[in-house]
């Protein structure tokens, strides 16, 4: 499945913040009139580029949702949530769900002590994610992991010079993050072996409609999809 | 953290339209030869004409019920901003019969759902007495099932049942 590789700020410009997908933030934002289609294209756009997603994926998603019962929007989101790379990037052992992906597709990711390396893979309640026993894949998400507590200092600093030279008129994006905090559905465990911090993720339960990270209504997603689902 | 697991809670029926309340009654719909189930998905082509509904239970003596049928997602569920929409409204149905024997307040509308996927609730409640000098909505938008059950005195609802539809795809020609 192809995935998106083209400019990541053009995004956000017009979809607004999407932290799967990108750091950046947008600062600035146009208020224009939107038609009914457009707001419903944007939302599904946004569910698309923040879980990188196809559009086939994504229908493939809706249908599952419909057939299940509930809301039909929660059990999407719920679905969406449960994949490996965005449990990996709740988890904080990626920056990015595109990054997440490729720690899967590299095959350094255990699920259950068994080596996945399919992105989309679907976890479930009582799973446990582990780090390949390898050097080089513990250094990468130890890096990761990190990564977000020194660059969230940095950043303060790059930005407050930047109000104090009078410059914030000309600074319309910047890289920003967040303190990971782990969601509630998720435990992240670190253990001391041999002088090398183990990292384990365990998934408690299926995610609630308050834990998603993402600010969207789905119920939008499901409309724009009625008439194809 | 526990989460229920009742249909109506869990697709938002309870909260949205009516409030928590105890089945003393059980009610059947049916479209055709199916039944209507919490949550089950049914083709509004198949909703043309109204429904079969079988009222049963334990204390029938004298009793009166009043049906509701209404959709809390007009025109759409992420802007419902005439909820709630009133499709049918029958009050003075006797126990142990169906709407039919009932005075029809409201005749019955078939669901014709614009844009997403909508829910579609009878709401089921007995009433003390003959409902006399009852008025009908001027118009179907902004109904409120809560308002109407208070106005009337009829309290919680004794029984309620839901189901989802949304637009069918035209045949496309190429």
């Amino acid at each position: 499945m192809s995935r998106y590789r083209g400019p990541r700020i053009k995004l956000i410009r017009r979809l607004n913040n999407l932290p799967g997908l990108t750091k950046y933030r947008r600062v600035d934002r146009e208020k224009e009139k939107k038609s009914r289609y457009r707001i419903r294209l944007e939302e599904k756009q946004k569910v698309r580029f923040h879980y990188g997603l196809t559009d086939r994926q994504l229908l493939q998603y809706v249908r599952i949702a419909r057939r299940a019962k509930g809301s039909t929007g929660q059990v999407l989101l719920q679905l969406l949530e449960m994949r490996l790379d965005n449990i990996l990037f709740r988890l904080g052992m990626a920056l990015t769900i595109p990054g997440a992906r490729q720690l899967v597709n590299h095959r350094h990711i255990l699920v259950n002590g068994r080596m996945v390396d399919i992105p989309s893979y679907r976890c479930n309640p009582k799973d446990v994610i582990t780090i390949k026993d390898r050097k080089r894949s513990m250094n990468i998400i130890n890096k990761n992991l990190d990564l977000s507590q020194k660059h969230q200092e940095k950043s303060r600093l790059i930005s407050k010079r930047i109000i104090n030279r009078k410059f914030i008129l000309f600074f319309r994006f910047k890289k920003h993050y967040m303190k990971h905090t782990v969601p509630f559905h998720l435990t992240l465990d670190s253990s001391r072996y041999k002088g090398v911090v183990n990292y384990k993720g365990i998934v408690n339960r299926i995610i609630d409609s308050t834990g998603i990270g993402l600010n969207i209504n789905e119920l939008l997603v499901i409309e724009y999809f009625s008439r194809r689902a | 953290m526990a989460r229920s697991t009742d249909p109506l809670v869990v697709g938002r029926v309870i909260g949205d339209v009516i409030d928590m309340f105890v089945p003393s009654v059980d009610m059947g719909v049916y479209y055709g030869s199916k039944q209507v189930t919490n949550g089950c998905e049914i083709k509004p082509s198949l909703t043309v004409n109204r429904p079969n509904v079988q009222i049963s239970g334990r204390y029938f003596n004298d009793s009166l019920y009043t049906l509701v049928m209404i959709d809390p997602d007009a025109p759409s569920p992420s802007e419902p901003n005439l909820r709630e929409w009133i499709h049918w409204l029958v009050t003075d149905i006797p126990g142990a019969t169906d709407p039919t024997h009932g005075r029809e307040i409201l005749p019955y509308m078939a669901p014709r759902p614009p844009i997403g996927i909508h829910r579609y609730v009878f709401a089921l409640f007995k009433q003390a007495g003959p409902m006399v000098m009852v008025i009908p909505p001027q118009q179907r938008n902004n109904f409120s099932t809560r308002a109407f059950g208070a106005h009337y005195g009829l309290g919680l609802p004794v029984a309620c049942v839901y189901f989802n539809a949304q637009k069918e795809p035209g045949t496309r020609k190429r």
